[in-house]
C-alpha cells in the first residue's frame, strides 16, 4: 500500500466533514447535535430552516424517545423485581453522621452525663411540623451554645406553606408546635423561634413549585 | 471488683424495660443506625449486640448506653430514668465508685 | 389565590414531598425523607449501573456505595432540588471508578462484556422488539461514545459535566455524542 492509498485519520474525518456540509445545508451532525442539546436556544434560523437539518434533528429526536421508552422499561421492570436493596442500603446509613452537638439534660447526681443529639432535636422539630396540616419542614437548626445549659438558644426552621393558607397563622401555629415539642423533650432555654417561609406549594406537596415567595415572621 | 460487675445483657434489658425507651443502638463504634426492626433481620444483627458499653477506669465504673425513645414521651424524663435504672442497679450489685453513667438519646419518635 | 382541593390520604406524606425538601430533610439526618430519595432514584440509579458496568453483578454494590457517598455528603449540597441530577452524577462516578479498577485487574475488552442482558431469542410485539434492538445496539457502541451518550440521556447532564466526569475535554464529549447519535440513528434506519 503506498501512502495515498491508505488515508490518515484525519483526512477521513474532513472527507466526512466536507460530506455532512453539503448534506446539512452548511453544518456538520456534530453541530446539529449540539443544538438539539441546547434544546434548540439561541435559534439559528439557518438550522430551522433548512429541510435536510430537521430531518436530522427529528431523526435525533426520535431516537432520544425510543431511549426513553426502552429506560421506562427498564426502570418498570427494575421496581418489579423488588426493593429488597433498600433496605440493605439504609443498613449502611448510620445517624451518627448527622448526631451534631450533645445537648445536656439536667441531673442531681454527679455522675450523671445525660444528653439530647442536635440530630434527635432536629428529628422533633420536623415531627412538630408534621403534626401540623398545610405545612412542611424542611432545614432546621439551633443557633447558640446548646452544649452549656441555660445559654439562649434560637431555632431556625425552613418551611413551605401551601398555597392559599394564612402565612403568619400557619407559621405561628408551627412556633407553638416548636416551643412545645421542645419543652417536652430538652431542657434548652428557648429565646426565639425563627420561622423562615421558603415558598408556596400548590395543592399536593409533590406539585411544589420552587417559588420565592418567603417571608421571614419575626 | 470484676466479678460483680452487671452483665451487658442484664443493663439491657432494664434499659428497655423503661417506658418511652423503644431502641437500644449499639454504642460500639457504629456500623450502622438501625432505623426499622426489619433491617435488623436484613443484617442478621442482634438487636442487643454491644448495645451497653461497660469499662472499668482508675476513678471508678463507667456505663455508657445510647438509646431511641418514643414521641409521646418526654426526653429528659425517659433519659433521667434510664440513667436512674442503671445506676440502682449498679448500686445494688456493689460494684463499687461509679465514675460516669452516659445517656444519650439519639432519636425521639 | 384558588381554593385548594383537599389534600389526598397518602400512605406516607413524605412521598409526595418534592426533592428539595427530601434533601434538605436528609441532610438535617431525617433518615425516612433519606428512604423516599432512595426508593424514587434507586431504580434509575441501578439501571444506569447496570448499563455502564454491563452486567449485574457489581450493580447493588455500585448503586449502595453511591447513597451512602450521597448520605454523607447530602449536608454539602447547596440545591436540594437538583438532587437527582446530584445521585445520578455520584452513581456514575462510582460506575466509572468500578470499571476502571476491573480493567487494571483485567484486561479486556469491556463492549464484549457489555452483552444486553434481557435478550429473547424471539421477537415478541413490535414496540418490545425495538426496545431490545436498541438495547443491542447500545451495547456495541465504543465504551466512550456509549459512556457518553448514558450521561447525556440517561443521567441528563450537561457537556460540562460529562467531560468532568470522563476527564475528557468539551470538544471531544461533543464528538463522542455526535458519533454515539450518527451509529445509533444508522442502525435505528435499517430496522425501520
Amino acid at each position: 500500500m503506498t501512502s495515498s492509498n491508505d488515508p490518515s485519520a484525519t483526512s477521513v474525518a474532513d472527507d466526512d466533514t466536507a460530506r455532512e456540509l453539503a448534506q446539512y445545508d452548511g453544518h456538520t451532525f456534530e453541530q446539529l447535535s449540539e443544538y438539539l442539546d441546547r434544546d434548540r436556544t439561541p435559534a439559528n434560523p439557518s438550522i430551522d430552516g433548512s429541510p435536510e437539518c430537521q430531518i436530522a434533528l427529528k431523526g435525533m429526536q426520535r431516537l432520544r424517545k425510543a431511549h426513553r421508552a426502552l429506560l421506562d422499561e427498564d426502570v418498570r421492570r427494575e421496581v418489579e423485581g423488588g426493593d429488597g436493596w433498600v433496605s440493605s442500603i439504609l443498613a449502611h446509613i448510620s445517624l451518627e453522621a448527622r448526631a451534631g452537638r450533645d445537648i445536656p439534660i439536667e441531673h442531681p447526681s454527679p455522675a450523671a452525663r445525660l444528653v439530647v443529639t442536635e440530630g434527635a432535636v432536629r428529628g422533633i422539630l420536623r415531627a412538630a411540623g408534621d403534626s401540623l396540616p398545610n405545612i412542611i419542614v424542611g432545614r432546621c437548626g439551633l443557633d447558640g451554645d446548646v452544649t452549656v445549659p441555660g445559654t439562649p438558644i434560637t431555632v431556625r426552621v425552613d418551611a413551605s406553606i401551601r398555597e392559599g393558607e394564612n402565612i403568619p397563622a400557619t407559621a405561628d401555629a408551627l412556633r407553638q408546635a416548636v416551643y412545645a415539642a421542645l419543652r417536652q423533650h430538652t431542657d434548652l432555654t428557648v429565646a426565639a423561634v425563627d420561622i423562615t417561609i421558603r415558598d408556596l406549594y400548590a395543592g399536593v406537596a409533590a406539585a411544589a413549585a420552587p417559588r420565592t415567595e418567603s417571608s421571614t415572621d419575626e | 471488683m470484676s466479678d460483680v460487675l452487671p452483665s451487658e445483657e442484664q443493663l439491657d434489658d432494664l434499659i428497655r424495660a423503661v417506658p418511652g425507651v423503644d431502641e437500644l443502638y449499639s454504642s460500639a463504634p457504629l456500623v450502622a443506625a438501625v432505623i426499622a426492626t426489619a433491617v435488623d433481620a436484613v443484617t442478621g444483627r442482634s438487636p442487643s449486640a454491644g448495645s451497653v458499653e461497660i469499662a472499668q477506669g482508675k476513678s471508678g465504673l463507667s456505663v455508657s448506653v445510647k438509646i431511641g425513645i418514643v414521641e409521646s414521651f418526654a426526653a429528659t424524663d425517659v433519659c433521667r430514668r434510664v440513667h436512674d435504672a442503671i445506676a440502682e442497679q449498679l448500686d445494688r450489685s456493689g460494684t463499687g465508685p461509679v465514675d460516669a453513667i452516659t445517656v444519650t438519646v439519639a432519636r425521639i419518635g | 389565590m384558588t381554593t385548594t382541593p383537599t389534600r389526598a390520604p397518602l400512605a406516607s406524606p413524605l412521598e409526595s414531598f418534592p426533592d428539595q425538601t427530601l434533601a434538605d430533610r436528609a441532610a438535617d439526618g431525617d433518615m425516612r425523607a433519606f428512604e423516599v430519595l432512595v426508593r424514587r432514584y434507586g431504580p434509575l440509579m441501578r439501571v444506569y449501573a447496570s448499563r455502564v458496568l454491563g452486567s449485574n453483578d457489581e450493580m447493588d454494590d455500585v448503586v449502595q456505595e453511591a447513597f451512602i457517598t450521597a448520605w454523607q455528603q447530602l449536608p454539602t449540597l447547596e440545591n436540594g432540588a437538583a438532587v437527582k441530577s446530584w445521585l445520578m452524577r455520584i452513581v456514575s462516578r462510582k460506575s466509572i471508578d468500578r470499571v476502571r479498577a476491573r480493567r487494571r485487574h483485567v484486561d479486556i475488552d469491556l463492549t464484549d462484556a457489555a452483552a444486553p442482558e434481557h435478550e429473547s431469542p424471539h421477537r415478541l410485539v413490535e414496540a418490545e422488539s425495538q426496545t431490545e434492538e436498541l438495547t443491542r445496539v447500545l451495547a456495541t457502541l465504543p465504551e466512550d461514545q456509549r459512556r457518553c451518550w448514558m450521561l447525556r440521556e440517561l443521567a441528563e447532564c450537561s457537556y460540562g459535566e460529562i467531560a468532568e466526569q470522563l476527564e475528557l475535554p468539551v470538544s471531544t464529549i461533543r464528538g463522542l455524542l455526535a458519533r454515539a447519535r450518527k451509529t445509533l440513528l444508522h442502525e435505528m434506519e435499517e430496522w425501520r
